[in-house]
């Protein structure tokens, strides 16, 4: 751990492109040496922020702070910060160390000194043999790697990834993970990582902060966001959810224990419902069972409630069930949640 | 496989025509300069004394060296002033800024060669409207030069926006990030990924200048003598197997200069020769 990592301080920043407002008044707190995720639908505005972050565009409103310097107007190449672009964005005509080498040369640096940082951060991304080949030959996981390697190099405060394992198939997704996780760690820099997959930020983030429509909705720990989503997007952009709108105490034909309050919904987790034999005294309301897919710990279930409603459920594997049973449908009442609509 | 066949179909006819008419001017103009006089049966015996002439006299000599150098200097002048504009068109956000200024750049062609000559001819005569400023230039290099640059100019910017078009975005925003200012996000991302368009300016602005006829000729006043003058006047003294011998010079030096470039274009392009 190094000690230059240091935290971000978003104050009310606003960015519009002509008549249309992206990002509304944003603010977040981003601890030091953390890995932080911007997670939303495309069009929530969470590349713009990340542009900001880097200097690659100026906001009309609001205060950016890194490592405790107001940098909300340095250009790009007088931050401590450095980004990872979706695409690599690899210069082709470079071999890949003279991609990695091109920052620190920027700032002067040459010789044996820049050689030792070169193959130093080529090593701990595993591409230290591919020093001489030219981006065009190496393969999209590879160039994703140098791409990191050539921001890492620089030893920045805080390096910023848009979107970098979306290009990658999904296997490759599921090492880079574990594998931007540990450089992290190993690095000790502050990660800020821009993504629209709910399962990637799950898995990487120590925090997430959930943006939609230009605004952040919840910022929280993967656990906190999965178990206390404070609004109805949280609530089925986090994991999935069956999420119920109506006065209650029925809703659906399904009988809760508490009505919702006006303005919110219910939620209920699909590894939350348990199927039990209809109309026996556990069963909260009858449901058919549509559809039962395996996958391999659970089964995946699909249903259908009286009104014509599809609800989820996550059951244990081994748990019997045909297509077409009707069933009823119980839950504990400690798992549902109620959030605003 | 039936869409090949019926690709070829189509292109044959054209493919043909030029192939045939490229073919028999040469051989023509070959044969030709293998003559000591104007002949019309190519069954008379060849003789390399006009050749031996040609190559002999300093004069001719002196006149490619004219033409070569005039020809370098237009392309790279061109190049030069294509570059920015070619970038400026490329940075306007409104589509019809951008068509506006492509317009005017285009706009030389749309001029009759003659009328846009005597156009310059009244720019920098003395006393002209820009008053003493181009004194000396009417008549002499600069103005032909001058002359050559504008009516050359979109053969130059066209190539170079294709190129610096071609250029993803985020390859300029990923060199600021790294921390490159303006002049080495220029000289070591943008130029050197848009090197390839700005040499084939160079080349199709070179071949152009070598064999320009008009502007050197009007705008010359008998002080600039190009390879192509040297060919007319051969011709108006009835000199044909001459100017024939001049015109595949001509196109010899074309050829040279072209394949030259292209050589360069693929050295500068390094690893990415192959597309």
């Amino acid at each position: 751990m190094t000690a230059s990592a240091s935290s971000i301080e978003i104050s009310g920043v606003t960015r519009r492109f002509g008549a249309a407002t992206v990002l509304h008044g944003i603010s977040l707190t981003i601890a030091a040496n953390s890995f932080h995720c911007l997670l939303g639908p495309s069009g929530c505005g969470k590349t713009t922020l990340m542009h900001l972050l880097a200097g690659l565009d100026v906001p009309d409103e609001g205060t950016i702070v890194i490592g405790g310097t107001e940098h909300t107007r340095t250009p790009a190449h007088r931050r401590p910060t450095n980004l990872v672009f979706q695409s690599g964005a690899l210069f082709p005509h470079m071999s890949v160390r003279d991609n990695v080498a091109f920052g620190l040369r920027s700032d002067g640096l040459k010789g044996p000194a820049l050689r030792t940082r070169v193959d130093e951060s080529l090593e701990l991304v595993a591409m230290g043999e591919f020093a001489g080949r030219m981006p065009a030959t190496l393969s999209g996981g590879q160039r994703q790697r140098i791409a990191i390697a050539r921001a890492l190099v620089k030893r920045p405060d805080v390096l910023l990834l848009d979107e970098p394992l979306s290009a990658l198939d999904l296997a490759l997704q599921l090492h880079m993970r574990r594998e931007l996780k540990r450089w992290q760690q190993e690095t000790g820099t502050t990660f800020v990582c821009v993504t629209h997959n709910q399962a990637e930020a799950m898995e990487i983030a120590d925090e997430i902060s959930v943006m939609r429509a230009g605004t952040i909705e919840q910022t929280g720990s993967a656990q906190e966001l999965y178990a206390a989503p404070e609004t109805r997007f949280v609530a089925g952009f986090i994991g999935e959810n069956n999420i119920f709108t109506g006065p209650g105490p029925v809703i659906d034909g399904i009988t809760f224990p508490t009505p919702a309050a006006d303005g919110q919904v219910l939620t209920l987790r699909p590894e939350h419902l348990r199927l039990v034999e209809a109309g026996s005294d556990d069963s909260r309301g009858g449901v058919r069972v549509d559809t039962v897919g395996f996958t391999g710990r659970t089964i995946r279930a699909g249903l259908r409630t009286g009104t014509g409603r599809e609800l989820l459920a996550e059951l244990p594997a081994g748990t019997p069930l045909t297509p077409g049973a009707e069933v009823g449908l119980a839950f504990d009442a400690g798992h549902v949640y109620a959030v605003p609509s | 496989m039936r869409s090949r066949r019926l690709a070829t179909v189509l292109v044959a006819p054209g493919t043909a025509y030029l192939i045939l008419v490229f073919v028999s001017i040469v051989a023509l103009l070959f044969s030709y300069s293998a003559r000591s006089e104007r002949t019309a049966a190519l069954v008379a015996p060849v003789d390399w004394a006009t050749w031996q002439n040609v190559l002999t006299d300093a004069y001719t000599w002196q006149v490619l060296t004219t033409t070569v150098l005039l020809g370098l200097v237009v392309s790279v002048l061109t190049v030069l002033v294509a570059y920015p504009l070619a970038w400026c068109v490329h940075t306007m956000r409104r589509p019809w800024q951008a068509t506006t200024m492509l317009f005017v750049i285009f706009s030389p062609i749309l001029v009759s060669v003659v009328v846009r000559t005597y156009g310059w001819a009244m720019l920098l005569r003395e006393n002209g409207p820009f008053g003493s400023l181009f004194d000396g230039w009417l008549y002499h290099q600069p103005g032909v030069i001058v002359a050559l640059v504008h009516v050359e100019l979109p053969f130059a910017v066209f190539p170079i926006l294709a190129a610096i078009r071609s250029v993803p975005p985020e390859l300029g925003r990923a060199a600021a990030d790294l921390g490159a200012g303006p002049l080495r996000r220029f000289l070591r991302v943008q130029l050197p990924l848009t090197m390839p368009g700005v040499l084939s300016g160079i080349q199709l602005v070179f071949a152009l200048t070598i064999s320009a006829f008009a502007t050197p000729a009007l705008l010359g006043g008998g002080r600039v003598t190009v390879l192509a003058q040297t060919i007319y006047q051969s011709i108006q003294q009835l000199q044909w197997p001459t100017a024939a011998a001049q015109a595949v010079l001509l196109l010899i030096l074309a050829l040279l200069v072209l394949t030259l470039f292209t050589g360069l274009a693929r050295l500068v392009s390094g690893g990415r020769a192959a597309r």
